[in-house]
């Protein structure tokens, strides 16, 4: 990622139409951290000086939370926490390293990090992001969905054989009458 | 054969063509300044998880009766029971591994007692640097509009009295950035006569910071500083947290070292330090962030 790379290049535009305005503002000017990490929204209790008036002023807002993973990946525990209890949202991630990461440093960390044929902890991490971000369905929306499939092609299996069934009728109705009284008239 | 990569060779050291120094320059690199002032927790051995949840007590409120009082021998429904969470804290592993020839540890001078010195050092930036990234996650914000203020300190301050947080009676640390601590050195010397005659204003003024980042106190806030905070949008994000109730740690009481004799492998030395440690934010009304100019 380059230097100049803010985060919301990276947050998914769906997920960015619906955030606080002032979340945001906040990753158009943000940029992206070099370290592996986790962003989230999370609501803020602000204290802050009313520029007309000079006086204090408690507002409820938001604000961006960023989770440094690079050398503490088994952070999931915190994450759950601000989603269950905090109002959290999860952003975006960047930056996990990789088996096939360009820097030897981090293919290294990869494999310290990676236990027997385990999932390796930022993997383990991606994927519960993906699935709060909708970026995987959960296992009950696949059912449902192939349910719904299912249904739909019946439906239209339905429908066309309706329309078969249309069809031959139209068919047998365009066919010449006489021969058939032939037929009936040799029996 | 060939020659094993990343192994400490003679080279890495000093050439021997001169007299060297007394002493050598340190490197220079930020020390741990945040971990030392949080709630801390060792794991016990064998416990057969690396998990240890933190506890946090939810309250209980009364039965309301309401405004005319309860009757006489007036039956009541039980009320809502207690409802308790927890935050866990997941132990995970640092670890430096480095190498050091034969030749070397004989010849050069690059011992094995100097490169294990530097391994601790390398994991206790680690560590501090995974806990000052816990401070965007905290709920309460103050945003100063330029560089920060006294008045700004006491607007956070006064978030986490407002928050009720227990243990009011305990000083509150500040961490935040090397500018910052100029920047309220300056609040301080501006702000009048009557500050600066005002002893409890004049600690920050006290001489130089200390190795621990420690630079001064003002009326219910320890002030230190460091490197490595994260930024947001032009603001370093700083905290200002009670010792006890913000943040919590597990750790081990030691840096793991393991040295091992590599033979046919290539002749050398694997010097192996290894720490388990975990850092998470516990009560978030006990702590306040802020952001300043970076």
């Amino acid at each position: 990622m380059s230097e100049l790379q803010f985060l919301k290049s990276i947050i998914d535009e769906a997920i960015f139409k619906g955030l606080h305005p002032k979340t945001q503002r906040l990753a158009e000017i943000t940029r992206i951290p070099k370290r592996a990490f986790v962003a989230l929204q999370i609501p803020k209790y602000e204290s802050k000086r009313n520029p007309d008036t000079q006086k204090w002023e408690n507002v409820v807002t938001a604000g961006i939370m960023w989770l440094d993973v690079d050398d503490q990946p088994d952070q999931l525990s915190q994450i759950k926490d601000q989603i269950e209890n905090r109002y959290g949202r999860i952003l975006c991630y960047g930056n996990f390293p990789t088996h096939d990461a360009k820097s030897k440093k981090t293919r290294m960390k990869y494999e310290v990090y990676s236990e027997g044929e385990d999932l390796n902890p930022w993997d383990i991490l991606a994927q519960f992001c993906d699935m709060h971000m909708g970026k995987i369905v959960k296992v009950n929306e696949q059912v449902n969905a192939l349910e719904q499939a299912v249904r739909d092609a019946n439906l239209l299996a339905e429908a066309e054989k309706a329309e078969n069934a249309k069809l031959k009728a139209e068919l047998e109705a365009l066919k010449p009458k006489g021969k058939d009284e032939t037929k009936n008239a040799s029996k | 054969m060939a020659a094993v990569a990343n192994v400490g060779v003679l080279a890495n050291g000093y050439t021997v063509n001169r007299v060297l120094s007394a002493i050598a320059a340190p490197e220079f690199a930020k020390s741990a300044v945040f971990t030392p002032l949080i709630y801390s927790e060792d794991m016990p051995a064998n416990a057969g998880t690396k998990v240890k949840s933190f506890r946090r007590e939810a309250g209980t409120t009364l039965i309301e009766v309401g405004s005319s009082g309860l009757a006489e021998a007036t039956a009541l429904g039980l009320g809502a029971p207690r409802e308790d969470s927890s935050v866990d804290a997941t132990l995970a592993k640092a670890v430096v591994i480095q190498a050091l020839s034969f030749e070397s540890q004989r010849f050069g001078t690059q011992s094995k007692e100097s490169i294990t010195k530097s391994q601790a050092r390398a994991i206790a930036r680690a560590v501090d640097n995974q806990g000052l990234a816990l401070f965007s996650s905290v709920t309460n914000l103050v945003t100063a509009t330029g560089d920060l203020l006294l008045d700004d300190l006491d607007a956070a301050a006064l978030l986490i009295r407002q928050g009720e947080t227990p243990d009011a009676g305990m000083m509150l640390n500040f961490v935040g950035s090397h500018k910052t601590a100029r920047m309220l050195k300056k609040d301080v010397r501006e702000s009048g006569g009557a500050a600066m005659s005002n002893e409890r204003f004049l600690s920050i003024f006290n001489g130089p910071a200390q190795a621990n980042g420690f630079y001064g106190s003002l009326p219910g806030i320890n002030l230190y500083s460091t490197s490595g905070l994260a930024t947001t949008g032009g603001n370093d994000i700083q905290c200002l947290f009670h010792p006890m109730w913000a943040f919590a740690g597990v750790f081990d009481t030691d840096i793991s070292v393991l040295t091992t004799e590599v033979g046919s492998g290539g002749l050398y030395s694997e010097l192996v330090s290894y720490f388990f440690w975990a850092q998470i934010l516990w009560c978030a009304p006990a702590a306040c962030e802020v952001q300043s100019d970076t």
